[in-house]
Formats: C-alpha cells, structure tokens, sequence
C-alpha cells in the first residue's frame, strides 16, 4: 500500500465516530445512511461526511440501487498489524487526554 | 497535545507532557480512583512488581495482567491481555485487539512543564509466546 494510502487510513479511523460507523456495518452488512442516522445519535448529514471519508480510504464503498445507496466494508485494505496500531493507538489518545484533563482538574483548585 | 505519534512495527507510542510534576503524574497511574478517570473502572491494581491489575474498560472487555517493574515517580511495565466479552460474536472492527497479549510500559521524566509521560504498548503474543494463560 502507497504512504499516502496508509495516512488516509488512519486519518480515517481516527476519528472515534467513524470506528462506530465501521463497527456497525462490519456488523450489519449494507446500510444507508438513513439507516445510520437512527441508530446512532448524530445526523444524517455528519454520517454522510463521515462515509465520505471513510469512502475516500477505501474503507467502505457505496453501491446505489435505485434511491438506495448503501454502504458496505471492502474488503480489508489494512493488515491486521495496522488493525492493531490504529486501534491501540486511538485507545491511548484518548486515554491520555483524559490523564492531562484529570491533572489539569486536580491542579485547578490551588491556581483559581 | 500529542508531541510525538509513531507507530511502528507491532508498537504505540506516546509522549505528552504532562502539567504535573512526575510524583502527581505516579499518583494519577497507580492510584485506583485516579486511574478511573482515564483508563476505565479499576477492579484491582497493585503498583509493584508481580502485582496485578484488572481494568474494565468503557467499551466493556476487560484489561487483566501484572506489573513487571515499578519504579515510583520514574517508571511503571505492565503485561495484560484484553478479555473481550463480545469477541465470541460477528466480527468486528476491534477483533484483533481480543485476546492479545501486550506489554505497556510508561516512563515519567521531569521538565520545565512537568512531566514527560511516554508511554509504549507492544505485542508481545507474536514474539515470544511464554504461554501465560492468566486464570480468570
């Protein structure tokens, strides 16, 4: 896989609302963004940008039916290494960010 | 901010700085009620080598191993293994992260800022299988 290929790859995942949306059609198989959009709290529109993106990493297409368009998971661009590193590293970002705001809360009190 | 992000091989890792110093810093990844705000509800964690640790992650598996090595204020090595409830389903996205066996080792170095927390999280079931099957 081209650099530039794996940059949109984890650019692409990681970003927590679109791991969500990759959960929920690895899970489901084909689904639009309509379908989306009642299953998860965000609008329809957002879901839309968000396939867009994910649709731009070639990690899902789309196939349009008639009015239906629907999106499903390619077949995996990534190695299951890449799996690993994408996942564990969106983990530790969020963990961390949320270690600098438990110390940033815990040293508040003294500065305010 | 994130400083640094590389990934590479079967490796994370992180740096950040941090604004506490390096004893605060030991405080927020050793103490239960600490480290429930950040890594998930604490079910067990004993901060010295041999102890163990058990995490109930917010996407609901579970994080069970033991602390290798601890230095206070310096350097905390773990081993765990992701006991994932909902990995004997469909497959999904986080799959690969079921099962697996890896170290995690943070180091704390005092700056003009704070703290420098770096932290790495590497496979270790690919390298050398020591066969550790954790009782549950």
């Amino acid at each position: 896989m081209p650099p530039g290929d794996v940059d949109a790859v984890f650019f692409a995942l990681s970003d927590p609302t679109r791991r969500d949306l990759m959960r929920h059609l690895s899970e489901e198989g084909p689904t639009t963004a309509s379908e989306l959009a009642e299953r998860l709290p965000i609008t329809r529109q957002a879901i839309a940008k968000h396939l867009a993106a994910l649709e731009g990493a070639g990690l899902v297409a789309s196939r349009t039916d008639g009015r239906r368009r629907s999106y499903r998971i390619t077949p995996r661009p990534l190695t299951e290494a890449m799996d690993w590193m994408v996942l564990v590293g969106a983990e530790w970002d969020e963990r961390l960010d949320a270690l600098r705001g438990l110390l940033e809360r815990r040293r508040r009190p003294s500065d305010a | 901010m994130i400083d640094v992000n590389e990934s590479a091989g079967e490796r994370v890792r992180r740096e950040m700085v941090l604004p506490a110093s390096p004893v605060d810093v030991w405080e927020a990844v050793t103490t239960p009620t600490l480290v429930g705000a950040w890594l998930g509800d604490v079910i067990e964690l004993d901060p010295r080598p041999g102890g163990r640790v058990t995490v109930r992650a917010s996407d609901g598996s579970t994080l069970r191993g033991r602390v290798e090595a601890a230095e206070p204020g310096r350097r905390l090595a773990l081993r765990w293994r992701r006991v994932d409830p909902l990995s004997s389903g469909s497959p999904r996205v986080g799959a690969p992260l079921a099962g697996a066996a890896t170290k995690v080792v943070f180091e704390l170095e005092p700056t003009d800022a704070g703290t420098l927390l770096t932290v790495t999280e590497e496979r270790v079931d690919l390298v050398a299988s020591v066969g550790t099957k954790e009782a549950s």
